[in-house]
């Protein structure tokens, strides 16, 4: 027992459960990217905060999320919980996937009613009052 | 078990420790690479903000010393901690809000193509028979949320 062989055997072991650990975290950050889901978040939330800026109140905004949807189908998330709105810290998070997703600020102090998602035309109705 | 490690181990470990450390900063940057860095939205961001600060001087006095964002329904602490807004008018008159630093920063080489840098816009018009300038600008970057 103890002996240098025996040592390297288990040197051996460490790596090849490293390397499986490597690959199994790579495997799972590849998949959190597919279909670019991170970059259609930051999208997402970028424009729906630059459109409640430019809104005058009393404006009702309508966008077409259909790529945001074929997105979010591949995961199985609920259409209606893909699009929040945070009136206290002006925050617009989009979330396409599960564990994770993208938020950006609006400078004004609109507060944002969320319609939701119309089905099947893939319609996001928010509301400045 | 007795597991005895000499140097020639310890040098093993050391090495293999330095090729995982190499191979997961290759596939941080490798995934980074090939799926882009992200949505850049600064240039929108910083134009957007000039609409609403045009909008904003067609209605009010911005440099009346009582003057307020929230009177333009803007709020003070999202401007603040990253956006400017810097003003000057022919009187003299100057009005300012949020990171200043941001004027200087605007202007070195490659910082419209940084993301890390924030991108500014600026304008001139005449607002209530005075001659206004502007700078202003965005830093701001979607940010990952749990």
């Amino acid at each position: 027992m103890g002996s240098r062989g025996e040592s390297l055997l288990q040197n051996e072991w460490i790596m090849i459960l490293i390397a499986l650990l490597l690959c199994v975290g790579g495997l799972l950050l590849a998949n959190s990217y597919r279909n670019n889901a991170p970059l259609w978040e930051s999208f997402y939330a970028a424009e729906l905060a630059r459109q409640i800026n430019l809104a005058e109140p009393g404006t009702e905004l309508v966008f077409d999320v259909t790529p945001a949807l074929s997105v979010a189908g591949e995961a199985r998330k609920d259409p209606q919980s893909l699009f929040y709105f945070d009136n206290e810290k002006n925050l617009v998070v989009v979330s396409l996937r599960e564990g994770g997703g993208h938020s950006f600020s609006f400078f004004t102090t609109a507060e944002v009613v969320n319609g939701g998602v119309a089905l099947p035309s893939n319609i996001l109705r928010l509301r400045i009052p | 078990m007795v597991v005895r490690t000499g140097s020639g181990d310890a040098l093993l470990i050391a090495t293999a420790l330095v090729v995982i450390a190499i191979t997961l900063v290759g596939i941080r940057f490798g995934i980074g690479a090939f799926f882009a860095e992200g949505y850049d939205a600064r240039a929108i961001d910083a134009e957007t903000l000039r609409f609403v600060i045009e909008r904003c001087l067609e209605r009010e006095n911005m440099f009346d010393p009582l003057f307020t964002l929230e009177r333009c329904g803007l709020d003070t602490a999202v401007l603040n901690s990253e956006h400017v807004v810097l003003l000057h008018r022919e009187d003299g008159l100057n009005f300012s809000h949020g990171v200043h630093s941001y004027a200087t920063t605007c202007l070195l080489r490659g910082a419209a193509e940084k993301q890390s840098f924030p991108l500014c816009v600026s304008f001139s018009g005449t607002f209530d028979g005075q001659t206004v300038t502007g700078i202003v600008g965005s830093a701001q970057r979607a940010r990952r949320t749990r």
